[in-house]
C-alpha cells in the first residue's frame, strides 16, 4: 500500500509539473492554446475567491505565488467573471487610496467552480491513465 | 509613467469602443486602486506598471466582446454603400429605358448609363486618397465625355485624344516630380500640336517638323509615348519585344482603320485588346469574369453602330452579372 501511495504521488507530480511546465511553455508562445490556459485560470481564480472573499491585489499575489501567470490577465479575468454573474462585488473602504472592490462567489459562481473542478479531475484522470498511471480524484 | 498618465492612456484606448461610459468609469476607478494598493507596497511606477500590464497591452482583454466604434462606422459606412450599389443596375436600366425611349437618337449615348453600376463602386468602396480614385475613374470620364460630348458635335476625330486623361491622371500618382512634368509637358504639348497637325491635314495642308513633311498627325504624340516606353524598358530591365510590338501594332491598326473607313467612332475598340491582353497574361482566376465588361461593350456598339440595334443591344451587357454568377466561387 506504501509503494502505492508512493507511486500515486510520483505520478500526481509528474503529471502536475508537466502541466505546469506546460502553462510556463505556454507563456512563451508554446503547445497550449491561449483558451485553454484561459480556462485553468479561470479556475484558479473562482477557487481562491471561494475560500474567502478578496480584492483584485490579493488575487493576484495568491496566484502568482503558486503558479508561473501573467499577472496582467487577471483582472480583465476578474471583471468577465463578475459580468457573468460569478462574483459579486461590494466595496471596503481602505486607510489607503480609493476603497477596495471585494470579490466573493455567487451561487451561479459556485455551481461553475463545481462543474469547473470536475472536468479538471476528470481530464487529469484521462491524461494519467493514458500515461499509464493512477490518479486519485479525492 | 505617473499614476495619471496611466489612467489617461488607458482611458483614451477604451473610449476607442462602444464601452458603456459607466463601464469605463469602472474599470477606470479599478486600476487607480489597484495602483494605489501596489503604491503602498513602496513598489516603483515601473513595477506597477509591469504588474498591471501597459495601457496598449492589456487593452485587448479588458475589450473583449466589445467593438471599435471606428469599425462600427466603417461597417455602417459599408452596409449604406453596398446597398447603393446594389441598387444601381436598376437605376442604370431606368435612366437607359427613360433616355433612350424619350430622346430620339439616343439609344447611342443611353448605354453610358450602365457606367454607373462600376463607377458607384469606385466611389463608394474604391481607394480612400482622391487622386487613386480619380485614376480609376478616368477611363469612364474619358467615355463619358467621349460620347457625350465630342460624338454629338462629330468630334469623333481628334475627339479620342480625351482617352489621353487616363494616363496623364495615371503619372500624376508618381512620386518622382521631375518625372511627373516631363511627362504631362510632354503629353500636354503632344496633344495641342496633334490637334493642330490634325486641322491642317484636314485642311489639306502638310504640317511640318523642321523642314520634314509630316504625314501623320499622331507623331506629334511620339516624344510622350518614346519617355514612358524607355522608361518602361529601364524598370523592367527586360526588353518585352511582345508587349512593344503588340502597342506598335494597335496604334498603326487603330490610325489605318479609321482613317481607310472612316470609323473613329468606333475604332477605339481596339485598344480594348490592351486591357484584355493584360487580364489574359496575368495569374488571375477569374479571367473571363474580367474581361466579360469589354467583350460586352464591343458587342453593343458593333451591333448598334453596324446594324443600329442601339434599343435591343444592351442586353448583351447582362452577360457581365451572369458570367459573374456563373463562374464565381
Amino acid at each position: 500500500m506504501y509503494y502505492t501511495l508512493k507511486l500515486n504521488l510520483f505520478y500526481y507530480c509528474v503529471i502536475r509539473n508537466n502541466v505546469l511546465h506546460l502553462l510556463c511553455i505556454t507563456q512563451k508562445g508554446g503547445i497550449m492554446s491561449t483558451q485553454f490556459k484561459k480556462g485553468i485560470i479561470e479556475l484558479c481564480v473562482l477557487k481562491i475567491i471561494s475560500d474567502s472573499p478578496k480584492s483584485a491585489i490579493e488575487v493576484i499575489e495568491q496566484m502568482s505565488e503558486r503558479i508561473n501567470v501573467n499577472e496582467n490577465t487577471i483582472y480583465p479575468i476578474l471583471r468577465r467573471l463578475t459580468e457573468q454573474k460569478m462574483f459579486e462585488t461590494h466595496k471596503m473602504s481602505s486607510q489607503i487610496g480609493a476603497p477596495k472592490k471585494i470579490y466573493a462567489l455567487t451561487e451561479t459562481g459556485k455551481e461553475k467552480l463545481k462543474s469547473s473542478l470536475k472536468e479538471w479531475q476528470d481530464f487529469l484522470l484521462d491524461v494519467t491513465t493514458l500515461l499509464g498511471g493512477h490518479y486519485d480524484k479525492k | 509613467m505617473t499614476k495619471n498618465e496611466y489612467l489617461n492612456t488607458l482611458n483614451m484606448l477604451l473610449n476607442e469602443y462602444n464601452i458603456p461610459k459607466k463601464d469605463i468609469e469602472d474599470m477606470l476607478s479599478d486600476y487607480k486602486s489597484l495602483w494605489e494598493g501596489y503604491e503602498s507596497q513602496l513598489m516603483t511606477n515601473e513595477d506597477i506598471v509591469t504588474k498591471l500590464g501597459k495601457p496598449e497591452d492589456i487593452i485587448s482583454e479588458l475589450t473583449e466582446g466589445y467593438q471599435k466604434i471606428s469599425h462600427i462606422k466603417a461597417s455602417k459606412r459599408l452596409k449604406r454603400s453596398s446597398k447603393f450599389i446594389a441598387l444601381t443596375p436598376f437605376i442604370a436600366l431606368s435612366i437607359f429605358f427613360v433616355v433612350g425611349f424619350t430622346i430620339p437618337g439616343a439609344w447611342m449615348y443611353a448605354w453610358l448609363a450602365f457606367l454607373l453600376i462600376p463607377m458607384s463602386a469606385i466611389i463608394t468602396q474604391g481607394p480612400k486618397p482622391i487622386l487613386l480614385k480619380l485614376t480609376a475613374l478616368s477611363p469612364f470620364i474619358a467615355l463619358i465625355i467621349f460620347f457625350l460630348i465630342l460624338g454629338p458635335l462629330n468630334l469623333w476625330h481628334p475627339g479620342w485624344v480625351i482617352f489621353l486623361i487616363i494616363p496623364g491622371i495615371g503619372i500624376l500618382n508618381d512620386n518622382n516630380m521631375k518625372k511627373k512634368l516631363i511627362l504631362e509637358s510632354l503629353l500636354i504639348f503632344g496633344v495641342i500640336l496633334y490637334i493642330f497637325w490634325s486641322q491642317q491635314i484636314l485642311n489639306g495642308e502638310m504640317p511640318q517638323l523642321l523642314g520634314i513633311h509630316i504625314v501623320y498627325a499622331e507623331f506629334a504624340l511620339l516624344p510622350f509615348v518614346s519617355y514612358v516606353l524607355i522608361d518602361g524598358l529601364i524598370k523592367m530591365r527586360v526588353i518585352n519585344i511582345k508587349n512593344i510590338f503588340l502597342f506598335i501594332t494597335l496604334v498603326g491598326l487603330y490610325v489605318f482603320v479609321s482613317m481607310t473607313f472612316d470609323l473613329w467612332a468606333i475604332s477605339w475598340l481596339l485598344f480594348f485588346i490592351i486591357p484584355v491582353y493584360a487580364i489574359l497574361s496575368s495569374n488571375s482566376t477569374d479571367k473571363v469574369i474580367a474581361i466579360m465588361p469589354f467583350i460586352s461593350t464591343t458587342l453593343f456598339m458593333l451591333t448598334g453602330y453596324f446594324f443600329n440595334w442601339w434599343a435591343f443591344a444592351w442586353i448583351v451587357f447582362l452577360l457581365i452579372p451572369v458570367t459573374a454568377i456563373i463562374k464565381g466561387k
